[in-house]
């Protein structure tokens, strides 16, 4: 790999394998045990507030479909009143519209070297 | 040897940051997606288990891909509100100690530890002009950043210089949510054009350097601290009406692979996050190197002594052993 002269020495491979052994120690493989809850629609977003002795437990549930077809993932709506997907992790905009809109720019309108990438190991 | 982190536009080390980002992604460990689902702590699972064809899970996966895996699983690791490199205190020591073992790789396969990670000082583009017109040669999008022997294009798909170069296997995709493996293909930028038109300014950054309160209970993404305004969830001032702020806003300003939770595959994420770490380190100098919450207190994994999520055996440490990188025994770097 090279660019304009500055180009990676041959033995930065040999010299990175270490590296990997680390890793292999420290990741050792393991049986799938118990899953957390996947989040994947079932739930509602579940937000809960003491107050004056008084507990208050607010769960929103949207429905939500792209063209008709149901969009199953789960987003939490945070105690400021905005909400969260967690494909998208920096982002909390105060409106589920927008939200969705940044969905739809990045499942229906990325690049198509992108979407064909993705479409073609499914 | 404590080395110099300087800005991306006068860094000696600009060139082989993105060139060094390129081979690591082309170059195949003997590890695939199925070793990598083996591997998935089961906290970290579904979200973090990877899914494709047989063919796909097959595939050997690169240096690089291997560090948007690790982001992936510590993010997809909940710990109440946050996770372990998120929305909460520890995502400023998580994401320092990340970056290090880059800067480390970096060392590796330049045969040179001097070589130091740059940063992106995005408070300055800020400062420019969001559209062209008259009289405007220079806008946030068409940034020196921008140029082909550095990032490469800020919207579309990268095909030039060093960049261009660049391979990635696996994409969280955001309209499934699932953890992918993909062909390899470039990666796709989409800078100003979905949601955000603007970067961080210097009168945000100066306002969230004015905070001097590290974080506070609830210790997570509602908190009026200065970790929660530089990670972007809290407005550095005034109402949170758009959504993401200072760290936040260039993820979602850059778009494209820097939305999911697979950024690390843009290499301006590490631009990012290396000047996320200068303005940490130049917050600590004014107020002390001070980190909460202590041992006992706050979430899980987000305490001070708590271990920091790490791919490597050995390899993971605490908040409060990285708060100065210039400590003894540690020697890391300075900015410049």
């Amino acid at each position: 790999m090279s660019d304009e002269g500055v180009s990676v020495p041959e033995e930065a491979s040999a010299r990175l394998a270490p590296e990997l052994r680390k890793i292999r120690r420290a990741q050792p493989p393991h049986g799938k045990g118990t899953e957390q809850d996947d989040h994947r629609g079932h739930r509602g977003s579940v937000r809960t507030r003491r107050y004056r002795d008084h507990v208050i437990e607010i769960v929103a549930h949207y429905e939500i479909t792209i063209d008709g077809e149901p969009w199953n993932q789960h987003v939490q709506v945070m105690d400021d009143g905005t909400v969260h997907y967690h494909g998208m992790p920096q982002y909390s905009p105060p409106s589920l519209v927008d939200l969705m809109e940044r969905v739809v720019d990045m499942a229906y309108a990325a690049p198509e070297e992108v979407l064909e990438a993705a479409r073609k190991d499914m | 040897m404590a080395v110099l982190r300087q800005s991306i536009l006068t860094s000696p080390d600009a060139q082989r940051f993105f060139v060094g980002a390129a081979w690591l992604s082309n170059q195949l460990t003997d590890l695939t997606p199925n070793d990598l689902n083996a591997r998935v702590p089961n906290e970290a699972r579904p979200r973090a288990v990877i899914a494709g064809n047989p063919a796909a899970m097959s595939r050997q996966v690169s240096w690089w891909d291997l560090l948007a895996w690790w982001h992936l699983v510590a993010m997809a690791q909940s710990t109440g509100s946050g996770n372990r490199a998120h929305r909460g205190p520890v995502f400023l020591p998580w994401h320092r100690l990340f970056l290090r073992r880059l800067e480390e790789w970096m060392q590796i396969i330049w045969a040179d530890d001097t070589f130091a990670l740059p940063y992106w000082d995005w408070a300055a583009d800020g400062e420019l002009p969001i559209v062209a017109g008259p009289g405007v040669q220079v806008t946030q999008s068409s940034a020196p950043l921008w140029s082909d022997a550095l990032a490469g294009e800020s919207q579309g798909v990268v095909t030039t210089g060093p960049v261009g170069d660049l391979r990635i296997r696996l994409w969280e995709n955001i309209g499934t949510g699932a953890l992918q493996a993909v062909a390899p293909r470039r990666i796709f930028r989409e800078s100003g054009l979905r949601g955000l038109p603007m970067l961080p300014t210097r009168q945000e950054e100066q306002e969230t350097l004015d905070d001097d309160l590290y974080d506070e209970p609830e210790w997570d993404d509602d908190t009026v601290t200065f970790r929660n305004k530089l990670e972007g969830f809290e407005p550095s001032a005034g109402e949170a009406t758009r959504g993401a702020y200072m760290h936040n806003q260039v993820h979602v300003w850059v778009g494209g692979d820097m939305l999911p939770g697979t950024s690390p595959n843009d290499p301006v994420f590490w631009l990012n996050h290396c000047n996320v770490d200068r303005l940490w380190e130049g917050w600590m100098i004014d107020n002390g190197r001070q980190y909460a919450p202590g041992p006992g207190e706050g979430p899980p994994f987000h305490r001070s002594n708590s271990p920091l999520y790490s791919i490597f055996a050995g390899g993971s440490m605490t908040p409060v052993q990285i708060l100065d990188p210039t400590a003894p025994g540690l020697d890391w770097y300075t900015y410049g």
